[in-house]
């Protein structure tokens, strides 16, 4: 079950740009994710960051720009497809399937990589029984791989945050990906979760897929990543180690510019 | 389903009047509507108020292949099916673009349009005057002439069409369909063909109203245009609702009791509309989970009277 | 008659059908502004107005200047009964079942109807007598006349209402954000009963005033309920112009259909219009589009 990756493609972002009717959403923006990587995208909120991860998994088509994961471009193709060519994603409102068990959620992850069509369901030959039990077991390994196969068969409408998650993270893994986009996978967890979250991210890492976050969690992004890309306004601002993003000013300006606006404002209220 | 299959053998013995027996093979043949429409609607999450049209497709084709052109029913019954899932075809595939309300207004017009067509093509189809003489069925030279034989044969249809039906439930196919029901830009992202799955759901919906279809020109013997309207596509929603939603066994209970509960109250055919409206509301509103729902928590409720606990 | 008068005859005939049409599609879609409800009463609203009406004048002997209010008055009051016994209560509500329980209803009004009028299809007496007016070749009865004038009172009433009344704001900001209308003071529950209030004026008042051109029994709200909504997508769901425009387009087209393809596909043309715009452009004449935010 673990794949081989027998070429490493790189995700390559040129150009993008995006409306949303009058208002632009993103402009120009361009950067590079290597596979074996750990990289972050970060800004304040609204700079853009949710509306990159729509693009890329083909939720909105850009205005310009282009997206290729190794030679292969993306732009154009519905989300279904770009999953097949190895791109998925979590979401930063958990979407798991709630009326259906933990398992069952990572089992509709094996979707694009198994084939028994409607014939097959309704007459059950013996290879659509095979196919189903091999579903069964790779799902079942994606679940203890993240540390929940003891819930396999719990009804995810019943579940905690801090779980839910890791059903996310297990049903798009079993999707074999090149590239994980993780949506703000560290909201709504404590800090023991997000340790955990961050060795999960080593781990998938080194399996052979390559996470890109968007988080505003910046003591796991800085502790995790490798890379990490600033977009502020629609545009990216800077591009480095976690080391160079805490020093560069333009980056600081664009955190410190919301909060210099706060602090008249707390004056204010004080006095009253 | 054992036990259902134990019960529907063993009614017959239990009825005292024969005309019991055309009651629940109606039940029979609409069961297998509602059981296919249970899988759009209920798995699926897709509304359809047109469903009575492809009830009528499989009769009319049925009907007219064998009536008028005398066709042997096994073949017109097999071409009714793929015409019938030809169209769902054809029309699912704008259709099932929408969203709610769209959708089921869509379907709404599709199956008044199906209607009005049938009707104004007379010349073919008999038009308001009817298609008579449709020839009943028989399994090599077995005829199914007596109430009786015509109840089991419409049942043993009605288990196996249910098997295939959990059989897709628990399938890829069939997870993919409820995954899309729960989310379905989850789904989407997953790798499943959202727009594919919601249009083979829909064209087996169609089929499954297709058989009930034929099945029900061959025991009728006769058909009407103004049996398959508006009202029949609603009544198939409530008996879908009724029995609860995305509960296979929910399709059969809902059949029954709507028909045993018409059947009934046309004693009362002057109060029918308004008792009938009225259980409507009122399921709506104080049993959103339907029969089965209920029968459901019921259930749960027997192991905790039995450790003796309050309720 | 030649074919230039035909088409005339045609378009009068259209006009005032489609003001019925506008006006049950307008009634519909204010409840759809307000609560996204889809009402499958809304032909019975229109059914029970004539009805009522008709027995007022026939048996009750009322002039008509008291019987038409009275009909709307009453009717008025049915529509927030239905809103407050059928749909208020419900705890979690999905298209799935607000439709079932608006048909609910809808079967069960036309029960009541069956019971109270029979199985008969009765009429009123024209509001100002049968004597045809000609133009040119063209003939028309005053009723016509008076179709298309409630219509446009009903519009223009509606109108000063919304812009003009406090009621009629607060009922406008419920519709566009239910949410902070709330926070701002306003009883949503009872804008939204106000809402079907109105709604059945509407579809009562179109009803008295078509039951002299149609007759009308208890079954004549379905279809025209229906075709209320396909007047409603037509124009723009959620759009009060969308809904007249769409009214009487749907008559015109419909009466157009009649003539000159085929009078028994009569009933369907209104569904193929409202396919045709579901599948190219849901969001109708004047609709805004959807978008699905992630």
């Amino acid at each position: 079950m673990t794949q081989e990756i027998s070429h490493k493609p790189t995700l390559s972002v040129k150009d993008l740009s995006m409306r949303f009717g009058g208002v632009e959403a993103l402009r120009e923006v361009g950067f590079d994710v290597q596979a074996g990587s750990i990289t972050a995208l970060i800004g304040p909120n609204g700079a853009g960051k949710t509306t990159v991860f729509n693009l890329i998994t083909g939720v909105y088509r850009p205005q310009a720009g282009s997206i290729k994961i190794g030679p292969r471009e993306l732009v154009g193709f519905a989300p279904h497809k770009i999953a097949r060519f190895g791109l998925t994603r979590t979401f930063q409102t958990v979407k798991v399937f709630g009326e259906m068990t933990v398992l069952e959620n990572v089992m509709v992850g094996r979707h694009s990589r198994t084939k028994s069509g409607f014939f097959a369901a309704l007459f059950k030959p013996p290879w659509e029984r095979k196919e189903e039990k091999s579903i069964k077991e790779d799902a079942l390994k994606e679940l203890s791989f993240v540390g929940i196969e003891a819930r396999a068969s719990d009804r995810c409408d019943s579940l905690p945050l801090g779980h839910l998650r890791l059903v996310e993270i297990a049903r798009a893994l079993a999707t074999e990906p090149h590239f994980l986009l993780l949506d703000e996978p560290a909201a709504g967890l404590n800090s023991r979760e997000t340790e955990m979250l961050a060795d999960l991210l080593r781990k998938i890492r080194e399996r052979g897929v390559t996470p890109l976050v968007v988080d505003h969690d910046m003591d796991l992004v800085m502790d995790v990543c490798d890379r990490i890309m600033v977009l502020n306004y629609g545009s990216k601002i800077a591009e480095g180690t976690p080391r160079e993003i805490q020093n560069n000013p333009d980056v600081i300006a664009a955190y410190l510019g919301e909060s210099a606006m706060e602090r008249p404002a707390r004056e204010n209220n004080s006095g009253v | 389903m054992v036990l259902v299959a134990i019960a529907a053998a063993l009614l017959p013995k239990a009825l005292t009047n024969q005309y019991y027996l055309t009651v629940f093979i109606i039940i029979g043949i609409q069961a297998i509507l509602v059981v296919g429409l249970n899988l759009l609607m209920g798995y699926a999450g897709q509304i359809s108020l047109g469903h009575a049209a492809f009830y009528a497709l499989g009769a009319y084709f049925s009907g007219v292949l064998t009536a008028i052109h005398h066709w042997n029913p096994w073949s017109a019954a097999l071409v009714a099916a793929v015409a019938t899932a030809l169209m769902a075809l054809i029309v699912g595939i704008p259709t099932l673009k929408l969203e709610g309300h769209y959708l089921a207004m869509a379907t709404l017009g599709i199956g008044i349009i199906i209607q009005k067509l049938i009707e104004e093509f007379s010349g073919i189809t008999g038009g308001n005057n009817g298609l008579t003489n449709i020839p009943g069925i028989s399994l090599r030279g077995f005829e199914l002439n007596t109430d009786l034989r015509f109840y089991y044969f419409v049942w043993v249809i009605v288990i196996v069409l249910t098997a295939l039906s959990i059989h897709l439930i628990h399938s890829r196919v069939g997870r993919a369909c409820r995954a899309i029901h729960s989310s379905r830009l989850a789904a989407h992202h997953m790798g499943v063909n959202v727009q594919k799955i919601k249009v083979q759901i829909f064209v087996l919906s169609a089929v499954y109203a297709s058989i009930a279809g034929s099945l029900y020109g061959h025991y009728q013997r006769y058909l009407d245009p103004g049996s398959f309207g508006f009202g029949l596509s609603i009544q198939l929603v409530v008996m879908v609702v009724l029995g609860g939603l995305g509960n296979v066994w929910g399709g059969i209970l809902g059949a029954a009791i709507i028909n045993l509960l018409t059947e009934y109250i046309s004693k009362f055919t002057e109060y029918g509309p308004v008792i009938f409206g009225l259980i409507l509301i009122v399921m709506v509103l104080f049993m959103p989970k339907g029969i089965a729902g209920l029968a459901g928590r019921l259930g749960n409720l027997i192991p905790r009277l039995r450790e003796g606990k309050a309720s | 008659m030649n074919s230039l008068d035909r088409l005339a005859q045609y378009l009068v005939t259209g006009i005032t059908q489609g003001s019925i049409y506008a006006m049950t599609a307008l009634g519909f879609t204010i409840i759809y502004n307000a609560t996204t409800i889809i009402n499958f009463a809304q032909g019975e609203f229109v059914m029970l107005g004539a009805m009522l009406a008709i027995t007022f004048t026939t048996v009750l002997h009322m002039p008509l200047w008291l019987a038409f209010p009275l009909s709307v008055a009453v009717i008025t009051l049915l529509g927030g009964l239905v809103y407050g016994a059928a749909l208020a209560p419900m705890r979690s509500p999905s298209p799935i079942k607000l439709i079932i329980v608006t048909v609910g209803c809808s079967i069960f009004l036309k029960g009541v109807a069956m019971l109270i009028w029979g199985k008969e299809a009765l009429t009123l007496t024209s509001f100002s007598g049968d004597e045809p007016i000609k133009m040119g070749n063209v003939v028309m009865v005053p009723q016509h006349l008076w179709v298309i004038l409630i219509l446009l009172i009903s519009v223009l009433g509606l109108n000063i209402f919304y812009t003009r009344t406090i009621t009629g704001k607060a009922m406008r900001a419920c519709a566009s954000n239910p949410r902070a209308a709330g926070l701002m003071g306003i009883d949503v529950h009872r804008m939204t009963l106000f809402t079907w209030a109105l709604s059945g004026a509407l579809g009562a008042a179109a009803g008295v005033v078509i039951a002299p051109l149609t007759m009308m029994g208890y079954h004549m709200g379905t279809m025209l309920g229906l075709k209320g909504f396909c007047a409603a997508i037509f124009g723009g769901l959620g759009s009060n112009i969308g809904a007249i425009a769409g009214g009487v387009l749907i008559g015109i087209l419909e009466n157009l259909g009649a003539g000159y393809i085929s009078s028994s596909l009569k009933d369907a043309f209104a569904f193929v219009i409202m396919l045709l715009v579901l599948f190219v452009r849901p969001s109708g004449l004047v609709g805004t589009k959807e978008i699905e935010r992630v």
